[in-house]
């Protein structure tokens, strides 16, 4: 018995001096190694196809045999999505490998001044060119027109310079048939405001209706004829590249705001034509007393202010510039919409934002917000569904990343940090030293959900994403039945009178005019209110209510 | 040979070569170097990285291995007029014919900087947004060794104090700060503090801030390595030094620190605690390995 102990006890100290001598040869067993961590994969939803990205702000339709008709599909609506889509494809598959001429503007116009058709695809913020093929282009597309001329068929890609691609025997079937399948109807006719026009009131006798209307009625609004603003003007100011204007326009001169006899669709013509023949010496009269109309109109694209400028205690003349492309629909119908904030699963958007979320500290704030940090980046959850994320550490200022290669990266990101809501749309890029800001809002039903602050931003550089903020809201509801927008005219013209002292000289400067929901807090919760959103250089933006057009 | 014999012999020596390999061991993981942990090549590169920064390692550091979690903690709210009438107590002051009471109290609102105060006596108690105190025009009159044990005191004095412990004192020429913190649990709870200023002049300032810890959150994960900690800290440190003076490292200690929040309640991370000779004190994430201060 003794034996084998000792016989055990030996092979236990030669055994463990050969550990001894194991660990002072190599080292003892590294104390301080850290546990590898597990990473699950994180992800919201997938990002979406590249011409996803980037939908066009708004795709214009003018088809032979629809005089005098543009039609305008708008961000959110199904049919803007299935044209762009198509024409993305077809674009896709037929540009490359065809060489593009730089026309100048003169044949652009001879090109365009026969067109049988046109299909625009404006962007804003620009397309990538390297998403239309993998060319590892930086340039960026502003716009894109499909049009026919004569017998053959063209693309023209307006970015920073214009390239024209004329469309020999690829496709030619596949484009007629977008163009012929594009449905339209009443709501996406709008009008395109000229680079220059004049809204005039006249106001009857009997002012019993201005005592009882808020707006005055439509027939009171007169509006300049349409050989006041003859072509020769428009493509005076088109040479003379004052209102960035081109032969696009001349469908504006037939149907736009300066010529009443378009308008016979609208409410209340008949009453115009009435008051106009029962007034017609008063009205002459006015003129008379004012400037008559063909003078205050610019000759070649030349204002004489002292010739426009009426008296103010009299007839208001309104002459009012327009800058860009300004389209404006003329029978368009809403409801005030129901809306809720998206409350996105704390656990998981922290998983997201942070690789190991056991690293993310949990502070709750007195506002109900919630923060999350591991001391370089911030994630705070406000009570209200805001998210925002913030990574001072990646801040730079002298930013290299392609528009396109941030664009991507912004894509993943977003699908990483909370998915891709349906209904938002990229609105908004800004480039800075910084890297490329982007904005994204939510849309329902074709028209923008205003928010003070645009529904979600992101900033993206070389390092990554030193910010985000998200805060996007969701249709719940609709709220009775669907009633048409107030008339543009009636906007316009209540617009300036709302904002009166800041027209002295009864000249404005309009730079957008559209449709939108503007989103408004009241105890209940949010609501969308269907509103016009009117942007003049001398005002800055406002919204006026839809019908009432009280301002919001 | 007796077998039994020579079994005898072999236990003995390699029982004596066990211990000689054991001695050998002890030696190189750092009895007699407090850096030596881990690799050889790791110690090497530390020590010529501490040599770059001027810095000397004058204190062991401690073990890593440990796992802890999160410390929750919400701030603590006293009425600040309990704590006026608490500090009365405690200053033992040559006012005490004048009795404290809520009457005396004179308030003055400073919004621009988010700052109340309450005058009472000669002293003026100010509160910060964050919930930090400061008590200004503190022991009148003393000399400076007067004033250590006058803050002595008046830590024993003050009820709420009364779980803080001294942590360390910096004096210099004309400067005197003396340390006192927070303790929870096992680890000392760096954000919450007791400071006393003397600057020279007749009376002293004292600022103070105190946690209400609601206890360890559910996580537990293994801190970093001291070693990982250190060499987060001399990354740091030279980022942040322009002129690196010669200086040693002077205590290297676990802990729990947070900056001050305005929040309801929030979690207060471990951190591996670097104070140096020359004052500073530098707070390295135990989780992450940022620098937290």
């Amino acid at each position: 018995m003794k034996e084998r102990f000792k016989t055990i006890l030996l092979a236990g100290l030669i055994l463990l001096s050969l550990y001894l001598t194991y660990i002072l040869w190599f080292g003892s067993p590294y104390l301080e190694e850290g546990v590898l961590p597990r990473y699950e994969f994180a992800s919201f939803s997938a990002p979406p196809p590249h011409d996803a990205l980037v939908m066009p702000a708004a795709v214009v339709l003018q088809r032979d045999g629809e005089e005098a008709e543009t039609h305008l599909l708008r961000r959110g609506e199904a049919e803007h999505a299935r044209v762009w889509q198509t024409a993305y494809e077809l674009l896709r598959r037929r540009l490359p490998g065809i060489v593009g001429e730089r026309p100048t503007e003169e044949d652009l116009i001879l090109l365009l001044d026969d067109v049988s058709f046109e299909l625009l695809f404006r962007f804003n913020p620009p397309l990538p060119e390297s998403f239309l093929w993998d060319n590892g282009s930086p340039a960026e597309v502003h716009g894109i027109t499909l049009f026919g001329s004569g017998e053959d068929y063209y693309v023209l890609l307006d970015g920073n310079e214009k390239v024209l691609y004329r469309w020999i025997n690829w496709g030619e079937s596949e484009l007629i048939n977008l163009i012929t399948t594009i449905e339209t109807d009443s709501s996406t006719i709008n009008d395109y405001l000229p680079p220059r026009f004049v809204l005039q009131a006249s106001y009857p006798d009997d002012d019993t209706e201005a005592v009882t209307t808020i707006v005055p009625p439509l027939e009171n609004i007169e509006v300049q004829p349409e050989n006041d603003l003859t072509n020769t003007d428009i493509e005076d100011e088109a040479l003379t590249g004052e209102n960035e204007a081109t032969s696009r326009d001349e469908p504006a001169q037939e149907n736009g705001v300066h010529n009443r006899e378009e308008d016979g669709e609208e409410d209340g013509e008949e009453n115009r034509e009435e008051n106009r023949e029962e007034n017609g010496e008063e009205d002459g009269e006015g003129n008379e007393d004012n400037t008559p109309p063909d003078e205050m109109l610019p000759q070649n694209g030349e204002v004489d202010e002292e010739e426009i400028l009426p008296p103010v205690d009299q007839v208001k003349n309104w002459e009012i510039a327009v800058r860009g492309h300004i389209y404006v629909p003329t029978a368009v119908t809403a409801t005030e919409l129901v809306l809720t904030k998206e409350i996105l699963p704390e656990k998981e958007l922290v998983s997201a934002f942070f690789l190991d979320p056991a690293m993310a500290r949990r502070i709750e704030e007195r506002d109900g917000a919630i923060y999350f940090t591991d001391g370089k980046k911030g994630l705070r959850l406000y009570a209200g569904g805001t998210v925002e994320y913030t990574a001072p550490g990646l801040e730079i200022f002298n930013n290299r990343i392609s528009y396109s290669a941030a664009l991507l990266e912004a894509a993943e990101n977003q699908s990483l940090y909370g998915g891709w809501p349906s209904g938002v749309f990229l609105e908004r890029r800004e480039k800075t030293a910084g890297g490329y800001r982007f904005f994204w809002r939510s849309y329902a039903e074709g028209f923008p959900l205003v928010t003070d602050e645009s529904s979600c931003e992101m900033l993206v550089n070389d390092k990554g994403m030193p910010y985000y903020r998200r805060s996007f809201y969701i249709v719940t509801d609709k709220t009775g039945d669907s009633q048409t927008y107030a008339h543009y005219k009636e906007v316009l013209y209540q617009a300036l009178n709302l904002h009166e002292e800041s027209f002295p000289f009864l000249q404005a400067t309009l730079l957008a005019l559209e449709p939108v929901y503007r989103v408004v807090t009241v105890e209940a919760g949010a609501r969308a209110v269907p509103a016009w959103s009117v942007h003049f250089a001398e005002t800055g933006r406002f919204y006026l209510h839809w019908q009432t057009l009280e301002l919001l | 040979m007796d077998l039994s014999r020579a079994k005898w012999v072999l236990i003995v020596a390699f029982l004596g070569l066990n211990i000689f390999l054991l001695y050998q061991i002890i030696i190189e993981e750092g009895m007699d170097n407090p850096v030596l942990f881990g690799r050889k090549e790791e110690v090497s590169r530390l020590e010529t990285a501490l040599q770059q920064a001027n810095l000397s390692l004058d204190t062991s550091l401690p073990r890593g291995g440990i796992s802890v979690a999160y410390l929750v903690v919400m701030p603590w709210q006293p009425d600040a007029e309990d704590v006026a009438a608490m500090l009365w107590q405690g200053l033992e002051n040559e006012e005490d014919d004048n009795d404290f009471s809520p009457d005396n109290l004179v308030i003055k609102d400073d919004p621009e900087n988010n700052i109340r105060s309450w005058r009472f006596g000669s002293y003026e108690l100010r509160l910060c947004k964050e919930g930090t105190f400061q008590l200004q025009h503190a022991f009148k009159g003393l000399e400076p060794e007067q004033k250590e044990e006058a803050a002595e005191e008046f830590m024993k004095r003050v009820s709420f104090l009364q779980d803080f412990v001294y942590d360390y004192i910096i004096a210099e020429q004309d400067k005197t700060v003396l340390y006192y913190r927070q303790d929870y649990g096992d680890f000392p709870l760096y954000a919450g503090y007791v400071q006393f200023y003397s600057n020279g002049e007749p009376d002293s300032k004292v600022h103070f801030y105190r946690l209400e810890p609601l206890g360890f959150g559910e996580q537990q994960r293994e801190v970093i390595p001291p070693s990982t900690a250190l060499w987060r800290f001399l990354e740091a440190y030279l980022e942040t030094e322009q002129d690196v003076l010669p200086t040693a490292i002077v205590e290297f200690s676990l802990g729990y620190y947070g900056e001050e929040y305005d929040a309801e309640r929030w979690e207060i991370p471990p951190v591996w605690r670097i104070r140096l000779l020359n004052g500073e004190v530098f707070y390295i994430n135990a989780f992450t390995g940022y620098l937290e201060n």
